[in-house]
């Protein structure tokens, strides 16, 4: 897996100042970068096309599933140009999106050069809070209490809901267990989790152990993937539906699993 | 009545946290954590007038859209950026881990039942936002054209 290297290709040896395939290059990374931070599709295609269209290339032909994407152009030559990315990393940051969404609009309008394109992309910065792990702990135990509450449990499942969402956020701070393999991890912070609300549950800190499950489910499941799927195929893109429904049907198996193992281990301590 | 009103308070705190955890800009945060709990609000409200959960879930999603789109335009940022929280108390998360736990454990008249709900919030919820987004589509791609 790409670790380190996905860095933007700095427009070092580019011919001049609009040389086609490092403009390319960039605005493919634009588009890498916004279906990371957790855009549609639909979005990335339509916004790569444009900027693409802006900058006066013919043929521009897009293709974007959740994991690649791939573009041909026609430059003013008539030299022909194809390149691609793979995509590992999912999550969702609404800050840089909407930064990202800023540049595509200037890019749009403007068609900045090389150079600033770079610079734009490489000075692109996260929230201020982003690094502030108190803040981000609050808002997990806000995430899960508040699900917990809203899916039926009472004031203790919720705590409990909020306890067992703050080793979801240590898991993935302090482990780089996140980085192999995206079921597996999931399967075992759900394991961990199950585990912790039985135990919670046993000490009389919550009652209802399916309660306090389901208000952190949210959290695992990556959001709205289930949704998203559908509308996709609605949409039009039948392999990208395809390939969210299949991959969240699967988290969503993991996350039984996970949470089915310390059910049946510790069954006998359920009061 | 007050079931329901837990219930939007408590779905406005967690869509509240979890634009935090979605790292929104920090003065989007109260719209977010707001959009969600008027979007489940909606839905209680639509659930009054008929028991057929596919058809107040579409409702409410479409409704969810409208506001989302409507808050883009003001404060000019993509709509997913509200959209998300706003549908974020519909998904159903529970539902389909009830479905697979009941997979996984063999106890088919629960999958059964827990399925087909499943699968008619995901596909109400999916109806209601496309048919909104294709009419702000092709309202967007009218205004351009008169413009030219």
């Amino acid at each position: 897996m790409l670790k380190g290297l996905d860095t933007h290709v700095r427009p070092e040896r580019a011919k001049d100042e609009y040389d086609a395939s490092y403009i390319l290059s960039l605005i493919l990374d634009v588009g890498e970068e916004m279906l990371t931070c957790g855009a549609e599709i639909n979005r990335v295609e339509d916004s790569i096309y444009r900027m693409l269209t802006s900058y006066g290339y013919r043929k521009v032909n897009v293709f974007a599933i959740p994991e690649y994407i791939s573009v041909s152009i026609v430059d003013y030559t008539g030299k022909i140009l194809t390149q691609s990315r793979r995509i590992y990393k999912f999550s969702n940051d609404f800050y840089r999106l909407e930064q990202l969404n800023e540049l595509s609009r200037h890019t749009c309008s403007h068609n900045p050069s090389v150079t600033e394109l770079y610079n734009r992309l490489e000075n692109m910065d996260s929230v201020f809070y982003a690094k502030n792990t108190s803040l981000i702990a609050l808002a997990h135990f806000l995430g899960g209490a508040g699900f917990c509450i809203f899916l039926g449990g009472d004031i203790g499942d919720g705590f409990a809901a909020g306890v067992v969402a703050l080793i979801f956020l240590a898991m993935g701070r302090f482990s780089k267990v996140q980085n192999l393999n995206k079921i597996f991890y999931t399967a075992l912070s759900a394991l961990l989790g199950g585990l912790a609300a039985i135990i919670l549950s046993h000490f009389g800190i919550g009652a209802h152990v399916d309660k306090i499950l389901i208000g952190d489910i949210m959290l695992l499941i990556p959001g709205m993937a289930l949704t998203t799927a559908i509308r996709d195929m609605l949409c039009g893109d039948l392999i990208a539906g395809i390939l969210r429904f299949l991959e969240s049907v699967m988290v969503a198996g993991a996350i039984a699993l996970g949470y089915a193992i310390p059910i049946y281990l510790l069954g006998g301590m359920l009061p | 009545m007050m079931r329901i009103f837990i219930e939007i308070l408590t779905a406005t705190l967690a869509c509240f946290g979890f634009s935090i955890i979605y790292q929104a800009r920090p003065n989007r945060l109260i719209l977010c954590g707001l959009s969600g709990g008027i979007t489940w609000g909606v839905c209680c409200l639509a659930q009054q007038f008929t028991d057929n959960l596919f058809i107040y879930y579409m409702i409410a999603a479409a409704f969810g859209t409208l506001l989302s789109e409507f808050l883009a335009r003001r404060t000019k940022c993509p709509a997913t950026i509200f959209l998300i929280p706003a549908l974020l108390p519909m998904v159903p998360g529970g539902s389909l881990y009830y479905t697979t736990f009941a997979v996984v454990t063999g106890n088919n008249a629960d999958a059964r039942y827990y399925g087909q709900r499943t699968a008619l919030a995901a596909l109400g919820i999916a109806v209601g936002l496309v048919i909104i987004s294709v009419f702000m589509y092709y309202i967007n791609e009218l205004k351009f054209r008169y413009k030219k």
